[in-house]
């Protein structure tokens, strides 16, 4: 594990993405401190700019942006990782039995999971959250984001078992007499765990996406800081027109940072495990 | 008779570089060689000695991680000598086709999937000559190709995939035909094939050689192939050749002794003796031992062997092998 | 007819499937809350001030019932449901009532198709292009620094990046508007001076877009063309000294294209999402904009209407892109 990571290092994008994420870890561990409620309004001077001790600067609603973000990083990731986590088990459940087992079982799963790959999942969302609105703290949103993140991740852990299936080992394990679980879970399992550590961070970006695009839209608990919330407010008290910048582009960096440092972390993760790229990598002759 | 090929001390390695150790891959090993114009040579060895890889730095296919490291390659071009490894890429690229051409291992996808047969013949074509008058400079002269080389019409309409494993390989013989290249290398040209296309494939290189008096480089390690069309051998093992000769000569006198193995494994009509063949198996390209590559197998090594690595020498007329068992003999006969 | 059969059927049959799984979720999630929503929405209306007469608002908690699918048995419900969608109904709008929702669809659907129909092409075509030519030309500095740009701009998401563009060319650099498809009072003809009025508030939109449909785009046929270079038939090209250009169009790039028009049918879904919020933050007059009002005033059918067609439109046209796909790939055309 150790020289994976030594060896992932050596790629900019992977240390720029990891130091990144680490400071947003960072940022959230830090809510933990904050002298700050931050459900509370009016506790600090409103609209001030950027200066000390309001390093972030200051909202309209009397709240001290910098750590108003660290709860937003917080209650981001988590909801991010509440989303990832299930649709991960859900992911790994259809594309299992529909690797294995194949046939009608499989096209008809296969059927199911293409439709919720082709169908437009944000008016679909809108929708739901529009009749849930006020209930929807950061489990329940975490919940349904998993509910419809997990069809494109299932697919391809169906390919990886398809592929699995037909190697030699997996007769070896039946004509032995391995029963089918024990096959999935002990044989199967070791070339799996890579390819959902890389999903998982593909589908947190994208349910961080849906999270801020739902929260910009009103359509999530507004009280709840989260990276969205804080644009929804931002946009809401007009702080564009009002010229106070500081306001709505502290959440607009931290959640560009947020995207582009998970997006290199799962293209340099990924190139890492391909075993094509890996050979050109290492082939690589020095001019 | 002309050298139209030739390479001197030609290296061409491998290269794989992790910041923590560098492996390199010796596949061609200082290689010295003249090839003769209008002749069949057959290059034979084990799965992974190299030969292969020869052939794909012989005709500028060397890609990395494959690197020419040292030496030279010469095509004779009007009259004169050129050395490859120095041109400049446009200059190399007209030389293609038109001088050497190549046909690859497993020609099953060797030809563009989406464009029709033809397309591709006019791409290729149309790379290296210009053409004004459609019928006259390109469909005539190619209906006549594929005419001697008996391929019906009917492939210039078809796709890639709607041709048979067989018809496409003839079809790529024939594309590397086109041009009348003054040097042909096939690469295992009938290996994938049943018995029956393998004939037609070899029937079809016969034919393409006695009609355009080139010369081609036949590799494939079955050595009826071998028996069957090539005028001229030569033996690789381990990134070296160890042995040329003519067909006849080395079949019935192979000196070698790696060369007498391959020869002795053969089964031959009425000969029942059982069949030896060579113990252990052949070195890794990466951890070549020193000295002969062959030594640690051979049941004359000598302490030389183990030491220095023998050249290739004429020791017959027309007949060249490396190994000092051939060289002190050769010295004690004098 | 083999053709037919092995290719077309499945497509239909998946499509008929999309479009049965996303209207059955459409069709449940009313009942997600426990809150009766029949009577939130009267309740909603009246309060807003619209008077009626005892008969119509019981004619109304009917229709709405109906339309929600709460009265009777699931099955019957579930069917009446479907009745209506295939007649376009979707009850009347609740905050421009009693428009019925079809109505104000149709009105906003035509901006959001000219948008998307349009960026999409255009992405599509440059983003291939040049990420076709950039993963061919690996080591030049160019496409390294093309690599690197949509590197960055692949991952951010369509309403921060829409904001960023409003923020920065109609409020700090005010070249274009900020909102809205034409100037309040044009009259609509087919004259220049509306068709550029057009232009004009349509260009960011469409930039945002166009950008970051070019930079997934870009990423995706990089990846492809890195493979495509490793292929025995690339090999060959080169080895029979045809030119760069050839090699690189003729041989790399246009097989590349084949699994990205795939790939296109396959991310319609997210374009969409995308077109809808980048209308959003520029107030185009499309659907999302609807929709956004639709948000604010709790207009519960007109939400229903547009996801439902959504889902319709969306399956269609991924339909009609898998069908465009044995155009230029001869393999599926001939056996």
């Amino acid at each position: 594990m150790l020289e994976a990571f030594k060896e992932l290092m050596k790629d900019g994008r992977f240390k720029f993405a990891f130091i990144v994420i680490c400071v947003l870890a960072f940022m959230s561990i830090l809510s933990f401190f904050s002298p700050y409620d931050p459900l509370r309004w009016n506790v600090v001077p409103r609209d001030r700019p950027p200066s000390w001790p309001h390093i972030f600067g200051t909202t309209s609603q009397g709240q001290d942006l910098f750590w108003q973000s660290t709860f937003a990083i917080r209650n981001s990731l988590t909801i991010a990782l509440i989303a990832s986590g299930i649709s991960r088990v859900i992911a790994i459940i259809v594309g299992l039995v529909s690797g294995y087992k194949g046939g009608t079982v499989d096209t008809v799963l296969m059927s199911i999971n293409d439709s919720f790959v082709v169908m437009p999942l944000l008016p679909i969302l809108i929708l739901i959250a529009s009749v849930i609105r006020e209930n929807l703290n950061m489990v329940t949103l975490g919940i349904i984001l998993s509910l419809f993140g997990w069809a494109w991740d299932a697919r391809v852990i169906r390919s990886q078992i398809l592929s699995l299936r037909e190697r030699e080992f997996t007769y070896t394990a039946i004509l032995s007499g391995t029963k089918t679980f024990n096959l999935v879970v002990k044989e199967y399992f070791p070339f799996i765990i890579p390819i959902i550590f890389a999903t998982l961070i593909n589908n947190m970006i994208w349910a961080t996406g849906m999270e801020v695009t739902l929260a910009i839209l009103g359509l999530s608990n507004t009280e709840i800081p989260t990276i969205g919330t804080m644009i929804h407010w931002a946009v809401n008290y007009q702080s564009i027109l009002l010229g106070y910048w500081w306001w709505i582009l502290t959440p607009v960096i931290i959640s560009v940072f947020l995207f582009v440092a998970l997006y290199l972390l799962s293209t340099s993760l990924s190139e890492y495990l391909d075993p094509r790229t890996r050979i050109q990598r290492i082939g690589k002759a020095k001019e | 008779m002309l050298n139209i090929l030739k390479t001197e001390n030609l290296k061409s390695y491998y290269i794989f570089e992790t910041p923590t150790e560098k492996k390199e891959v010796k596949a061609v090993n200082d290689v010295s060689i003249d090839i003769e114009e209008d002749k069949i040579y057959g290059v034979a060895g084990e799965s992974g000695c190299g030969k292969s890889t020869f052939l794909k730095t012989v005709c500028g296919l060397a890609e990395p991680p494959l690197r020419i490291v040292g030496g030279t390659i010469y095509y004779l071009v009007n009259g004169k000598y050129v050395d490859i490894t120095k041109l400049s890429q446009e200059e190399y690229r007209k030389l293609r086709w038109e001088y050497i051409s190549y046909i690859p291992q497993g020609s099953m996808s060797a030809l563009n999937p989406i464009i029709r047969v033809k397309e591709s013949f006019k791409d290729f074509v149309t790379a290296h000559k210009k053409i004004k008058d459609e019928q006259k400079d390109f469909e005539e002269p190619l209906r006549k190709h594929l005419n001697a080389l008996g391929l019906p019409m009917r492939v210039l309409k078809s796709y890639p995939h709607q041709l048979s494993g067989g018809m496409r390989q003839r079809v790529t013989i024939a594309l590397a035909t086109i041009l009348n290249p003054r040097i042909i290398l096939a690469d295992e040209p009938t290996t994938a094939l049943d018995v029956v296309a393998q004939r037609a494939v070899i029937q079809l290189l016969k034919d393409i050689q006695s009609l355009q008096k080139n010369t081609i480089i036949l590799v494939t390690h079955d050595m009826a192939v071998h028996a069957n069309i090539a005028d001229r051998m030569l033996i690789m093992y381990a990134g070296v050749f160890v042995e040329e000769a003519d067909t006849e000569e080395l079949f019935e006198n192979p000196l070698h002794p790696y060369t007498k193995f391959l020869i002795g494994s053969l089964p031959k009509m009425g000969d029942k003796s059982y069949k030896v063949s060579a113990p252990g198996s052949p070195p890794s390209l990466a951890n070549l031992p020193q000295g002969c590559p062959f030594h640690p197998r051979c049941p004359y090594v000598m302490d030389i062997c183990k030491n220095e690595r023998p050249a290739l020498v004429e020791t017959k007329p027309s007949h060249k092998v490396s190994c000092f068992l051939n060289s002190k003999e050769r010295i004690q006969n004098d | 007819m083999l053709f037919i059969k092995r290719y077309l059927l499945p497509r239909i049959v998946q499509f008929l499937v999309v479009v049965f799984v996303g209207i059955t979720i459409v069709f449940f999630v009313p009942r997600l809350t426990p809150v009766d929503p029949v009577q939130q929405v009267i309740s909603q209306i009246t309060s807003q001030g619209a008077f009626m007469d005892p008969a119509a608002v019981d004619a109304l908690r009917q229709s709405l019932t109906e339309l929600y699918g709460l009265e009777g048995g699931m099955f019957q419900q579930y069917f009446a449901f479907w009745g209506r969608l295939i007649k376009g109904d979707f009850g009347p709008s609740l905050f421009q009532f009693p428009t019925p929702v079809m109505d104000l669809i149709m009105i906003s659907l035509p901006w959001t198709a000219g948008l998307l129909i349009t960026t999409t092409i255009i992405s599509w075509i440059i983003g291939n292009l040049l990420g076709g030519l950039a993963g061919y030309f690996k080591n030049k500095a160019w496409a390294k620094t093309l690599d690197n740009i949509s590197m960055v701009l692949r991952p951010i998401p369509y309403y921060i990046f829409s904001l960023l563009l409003l923020i920065l060319f109609a409020y700090l650099i005010p070249i274009f508007p900020s909102a809205g498809g034409y100037s309040v009072g044009r009259r609509i003809g087919f004259n220049w001076a509306f068709i550029s009025d057009l232009l004009i508030h349509s260009f960011l939109p469409a930039m945002s877009l166009v950008i970051l449909g070019i930079a997934a785009n870009f990423m995706t046929m990089k990846l492809i063309v890195s493979n495509i270079v490793a292929e025995d038939y690339v090999m060959y090209a080169k080895a029979g000294g045809l030119k760069e250009s050839t090699i690189a169009f003729k041989y790399v790039i246009k097989n590349g294209l084949l699994p990205q028009i795939t790939g296109l049918a396959l991310s319609l879904g997210q374009i969409f999402g995308g077109a809808l919020i980048t209308e959003i933050v520029f107030s185009y007059p499309g659907l999302g904009t609807l929709l956004y009002g639709a948000i604010n005033s709790g207009d519960y059918n007109l939400i229903m209407g547009v996801t439902s067609l959504s889902v319709i439109g969306i399956a269609g046209a991924t339909l009609l892109v898998d069908l465009i796909y044995p155009l230029f790939d001869p393999r599926i055309r001939y056996r």
